[in-house]
């Protein structure tokens, strides 16, 4: 006959510690490994947006972000960036550029795309419509959310390529043509792949798709 | 190809940190210091030392606050003069400061730089004519933005000629 040993109580507490333990490892390594768990989903049937005309739906990896665009502010830079957008230039765009909870940049259409990249030449690629000129406002505040068009050292050089603060920066006003401001989702953009030493990312995140609002009815 | 590109950021960028301010001028190690003044120029000092330029020829020191606090009344007292729409037409929004301002290893008291509308400025250099250098290095954005309507030969006259 076999005797039952019980456990004794040092066992249970080891026992359940084993078992906490192993819940606990694949939570964390769940929760580590989709970098887009915290991310709020958007629900597009829940906004209701007062100029449905300007606003521009991007599909990144951690989710949607909603940008508005501001005709009023840069009339051409707008046209432009939504004749770009009406196109379907944007989808698969790199986000080659980016400075970790500062900024990122997209939207080079000749060599930044996720068909076509060439990590020697990704930031000098031209549209084929050739630059416009700047659109500066000297009173619009570049923070977090804003949207601007990205321009060489000189103005009157913006064309496709456009950038997405992560956070203020009051250095900008006066600098850069504004487009628009991202009012949902600016969560999404923060996981957006970043490397700590340099601006160019290797392997860069890419934005799926990039549409006008009245592009999804 | 991606091995050269590797390659190309470990060598190019290694000591870089990005920032907004590098990604803008195109000047590492910065930090604002004045933004809001009434003629537009923005003031941005060294936070550390910084190299810049062909083959990092032009270097600069990190500033010592003291030295700052010191320098920064007069250098915008004298900054202060040329109104909005004039440093406009010169190209000058950014005045950078530091101490100990070399290019290709030697030592000069300020840097215009037309296409980033930038002045370096270096806060040791000659502090007897300090005031003096931040007009001659002005002069030299007026001289730079308007080539045409300067005779080099009729300034060049004004000097000895021995000079």
């Amino acid at each position: 006959m076999i005797k039952k040993i019980k456990a004794s109580t040092g066992e249970k507490i080891l026992f359940i510690f084993l078992i906490l333990l192993t819940i606990t490892s694949f939570v964390f390594f769940y929760a580590i490994k989709n970098k887009c768990l915290f991310v709020d989903k958007i629900d597009l049937k829940k906004i209701n947006f007062p100029n449905k005309n300007n606003i521009a739906i991007m599909n990144v990896e951690c989710g949607m972000v909603i940008i508005e665009l501001l005709p009023n502010l840069s009339p051409n830079s707008v046209e432009r960036f939504k004749f770009f957008i009406s196109n379907g230039d944007y989808d698969g765009s790199a986000f080659y550029r980016v400075i970790k909870n500062t900024l990122l940049q997209a939207g080079d259409l000749e060599f930044g795309n996720i068909e076509n990249i060439d990590y020697f030449r990704v930031g000098s690629g031209k549209s084929k419509l050739g630059p416009i000129n700047s659109e500066i406002n000297n009173k619009f505040e570049f923070n977090a959310g804003s949207v601007g068009l990205v321009r060489g050292d000189e103005f009157n050089t913006e064309d496709s390529e456009f950038f997405i603060l992560l956070k203020d920066v009051p250095l900008f006003k006066g600098e850069y043509t504004p487009i628009g401001k991202v009012i949902y989702g600016l969560d999404a953009l923060t996981k957006i792949k970043s490397s700590d030493k340099t601006e160019y990312v290797l392997r860069p995140d890419f934005l799926s798709d990039l549409k006008l609002l009245e592009q999804y009815n | 190809m991606r091995i050269l590109f590797i390659l190309l950021l470990i060598f190019q960028f290694n000591l870089l940190k990005a920032d907004e301010i590098n990604y803008l001028l195109k000047i590492p190690n910065l930090k604002t210091f004045s933004l809001n003044n009434k003629n537009g120029l923005k003031y941005l000092t060294a936070k550390k030392n910084f190299k810049i330029g062909v083959q990092s020829n032009i270097s600069c020191n990190k500033l010592g606050e003291k030295n700052l606090e010191n320098k920064f009344s007069l250098i915008k007292r004298n900054l202060d003069i040329y109104d909005y729409e004039f440093l406009k037409k010169i190209n000058l929004r950014f005045i950078v400061l530091c101490q100990n301002l070399y290019i290709s290893k030697i030592n000069t008291a300020g840097i215009p730089d037309l296409n980033k509308r930038t002045l370096i400025l270096d806060l040791k250099f000659n502090e007897k004519y300090f005031e003096r250098v931040i007009h001659h290095e002005v002069f030299h954005l007026i001289h730079d933005s308007f080539p045409e309507i300067f005779n080099e030969e009729a300034w060049s006259n004004l000097n000895k000629k021995r000079f």
